[in-house]
């Protein structure tokens, strides 16, 4: 793991041009700016375990610079965004998408910036998908900006990426005022990073796609650097709790591939993790069918259902460990683009189940509507004690604190030290932090992951318009 | 023993006989429809390449209804080898920078892909999503991707006039069963081979859409391509206008801009 001082390199590229000033100006000259602005309202059926309100408004501001030079060999996209939530605070946040140049050549390019980056085939879950942080408080499939410079090569054998990743970006997370969150919030001022991994590592990535023969296509990857996801700690402190996220290093193979024929789609993805923590397998495989042209209309019908297994089991960080996911999405190819979609997650162990529902529509030619819902079904019983005795018995038996690990010796420390400050009798007073111990057994409890949300089921409506 | 080998021969003389003096009195109504295509393919070739501004108008049976704004390249294949182009929308807005990316074949399946820059993913699109309308218009896929003549079998009907200019009626059958058509019926000017009319039955047999073209402009002093093409839905009453303006040839463009990487950053 090699580590540089960015900012310095940063200063030191810019002293080194002795005129900035003709550096930058092919990226001024010529572009052309578009903008858009998103106002997302939220509803939630029941009022926050935690307070929080049942309404939830957002705007979303994004605009767009893109300019072209040199026969359009060089290409600059500047891509600014910012999401004001009028609930959260903490969902309130700037971010660069994008500050992107790409110099083509004759058989590669080079793409030297900020910017996000698409790797899979699946639909439920993208297990390869590595390169981006997500941004959790923006909603699905959203990204950060990720600093990168990345080498494509076009040849006979496929397309080959190289990306070396400069810097790492920290998920973003609900505030305690925001909704969808964990019952203990989640501490994103005061991360935690393990000794082979920092903010300023630089990693590294490959990747390779070519297609096999007329029907499958197939990707193989390789990532070395930060996990975006992260674990979690608790700061033990009953009248602050906190989540502490926790970052480290991992190497991971990743393999994606695609079978195409007629209606029919079969796709899989699989990674094998090795990091200090943990070695692991996950894998996802999808089949889909696809109805054209449903009943002699412009209406295509495609069903989808996908696998989800990790290695893992009740250990993974996400809910999606052992899960069966079914889809249906309606095209109407008409000429507002309309889709409608609908998901149902299940996990077959522990009863799980969430449904979602999605519908997308052009209104005018500037103005898109985007309605979507999500309920949970059933999200299984937590297993809570009644005195913090019994609690803390449990949580000393949870696998999530292996014997050995760091955080079992830290719960015995915690558990050690409030004995020695107040006396035994912490361990049966119901008033002494008692809720708070409960929510930490809560998210102790590996096997039922959907209660680690509170009741959120919500509907969304967002109007975005184009400029 | 001898009898045979002297009817062999003679069945010999009369095959070389045939090729010789009577090429064109025996073409069959396939063969000639067939070599009406050919020859327009034959005409059309040593394009290269070609780039153009695309307008689409969406109407329906008063008024037009919506917009959509495209560029489109291409590159003429070599060899064996199709066609390719790329295709990248201006507008709608909520569209901008999708793009789609088509390698004609000849003897199998096309191969497609589709850019969503929302996800920044790459999408490979089943060929049996062919008939299907292409962006809510009147035109499908298959009308917009292109067509090699190995895509149908063909049939020469009649000579007519079409708008004052002598037509050969050619009526073509798709080869391929995922195609939205049973037949088309297309009138091609006998001076230069270009396609004036066409007329799209459905799987049916039923008259599904009629494309008239307008505005013929030769380019390179040998290529002919129309500034208009008018798609008619019969069975909605809606109908599609496709205007191409800026249409130049021969622009130097490769396999190059043809890949995965060229349909990510297409504008």
């Amino acid at each position: 793991m090699c580590k540089l001082p960015l900012g310095g390199l940063l200063v030191w590229l810019l002293m080194a041009s002795t005129n900035a000033n003709a550096v930058f100006e092919p990226f001024l000259e010529g572009g052309e700016w578009t903008a858009e602005t998103g106002v997302e309202y939220r509803y939630f059926r029941d009022p926050g375990e935690f307070g929080q309100t049942q309404n939830a408004l957002a705007l979303r501001l994004s605009a767009e610079y893109y300019t072209s030079w040199n026969d359009n060999l060089d290409l600059f996209t500047f891509r600014p965004y910012l999401l004001l939530d009028h609930q959260d605070p903490d969902r309130t946040h700037f971010d660069i998408r994008e500050a992107l140049w790409i110099h083509v050549g004759d058989d590669w390019e080079l793409r030297s910036g900020i910017t996000r980056v698409f790797w899979g085939k699946t639909e439920f879950i993208n297990l390869v998908d590595v390169i981006n942080q997500e941004d959790l408080v923006d909603g699905d499939d959203e990204k950060l900006g990720q600093p990168m410079i990345n080498l494509s090569l076009v040849h006979d054998w496929g397309i080959f990426d190289f990306y070396l990743l400069l810097g790492f970006r920290e998920r973003t997370f609900p505030g305690p005022d925001g909704r969808l969150r964990t019952p203990i919030p989640v501490d994103t001022d005061n991360p935690e990073y393990s000794r082979d991994a920092s903010q300023s590592d630089v990693d590294w990535a490959v990747r390779w796609q070519r297609p096999l023969n007329d029907y499958v296509e197939m990707g193989l990857s390789l990532f070395s650097g930060v996990d975006r996801e992260p674990w979690y700690s608790f700061n033990f402190d009953l009248d602050d709790p906190m989540l502490i996220p926790n970052y480290h290093h991992k190497d991971q193979l990743g393999i994606e591939l695609e079978y195409l024929y007629e209606g029919w789609a079969v796709k899989f993805e699989s990674i094998g993790v090795r990091s200090e923590r943990e070695h692991y397998w996950a894998a996802v495989v999808g089949v889909e069918y696809s109805f054209y042209g449903l009943f002699d209309s412009d209406l295509d019908f495609t069903l989808i259902s996908e696998f989800m297994k990790d290695s893992r089991d009740d250990l993974a960080p996400g809910y999606l460990e052992h899960d069966i996911g079914l889809g249906g999405r309606f095209t109407f190819n008409d000429e507002f683009d309309t889709t409608m979609q609908g998901g149902f997650l299940w996990d077959p162990d522990t009863e799980e189940k969430i449904l979602s529902f999605e519908f997308e529509r052009r209104l005018y030619s500037d103005l898109k509507l985007e309605v979507q819902a999500v309920t949970v079904l059933e999200r299984g019983t937590p297993q809570v004690d009644d005195t913090n005795a019994e609690i803390i018995s449990s949580l000393l038996q949870s696998q999530l604190f292996g014997n050995d690990s760091v955080s079992y010796n830290e719960v015995v420390d915690f558990i050690l030290g409030l004995i020695e400050e107040d006396g035994l009798e912490v361990l049966f007073d119901p008033n002494y932090g008692l809720d708070v111990l409960q929510q930490f057994q809560r998210l102790a409890d590996t096997s039922r992951k959907i209660n680690v949300i509170e009741s959120d089921d919500y509907v969304q409506v967002k109007l975005t318009y184009y400029y | 023993m001898s009898n045979m080998k002297n009817n062999k021969l003679f069945a010999f003389f009369i095959a070389c006989s045939i090729f010789a003096t009577a090429p064109v009195s025996a073409e069959t109504p396939e063969e000639k429809g067939y070599n009406v295509f050919k020859e327009a393919e034959d005409r059309d070739e040593g394009y290269t390449d070609n780039q153009a501004e695309m307008l689409m108008i969406l109407k329906n049976k008063q008024e037009a209804t919506s917009e959509r704004e495209m560029s489109v390249k291409s590159l003429e294949g070599k060899g064996d080898e199709g066609d390719m182009s790329l295709m990248v929308f201006l507008s709608p807005r909520d569209q901008k920078g999708t793009a789609l990316l088509t390698h004609q074949h000849t003897k199998r399946d096309d191969d497609q892909w589709l850019y969503l820059p929302a996800l920044k993913r790459v999408k490979k699109i089943a060929s049996s999503k062919k008939s299907g309308p292409f962006m809510g218009s009147e035109f499908s896929f298959e009308d917009i991707g292109g067509q090699s003549i190995e895509d149908y079998t063909y049939k020469y009907l009649k000579d007519e006039t079409y708008e004052g200019q002598d037509c050969f009626v050619v009526e073509s059958y798709p080869v391929d069963k995922n195609s939205g058509y049973t037949r088309v019926v297309s009138w091609v000017d006998k001076e230069h081979y270009r396609t004036l009319k066409s007329e799209f039955y459905d799987r049916k047999s039923s008259h599904l859409k009629t494309l008239t073209t307008d505005g013929f402009k030769q380019y390179e002093g040998k290529y002919w391509r129309p500034s208009e093409l008018l798609m008619v839905n019969h069975q909605t009453g809606r109908s599609t206008v496709l205007k191409q303006t800026n249409i130049e040839f021969k622009t130097g463009l490769s396999e190059s801009d043809f890949n995965k990487n060229s349909l990510k950053r297409a504008r």
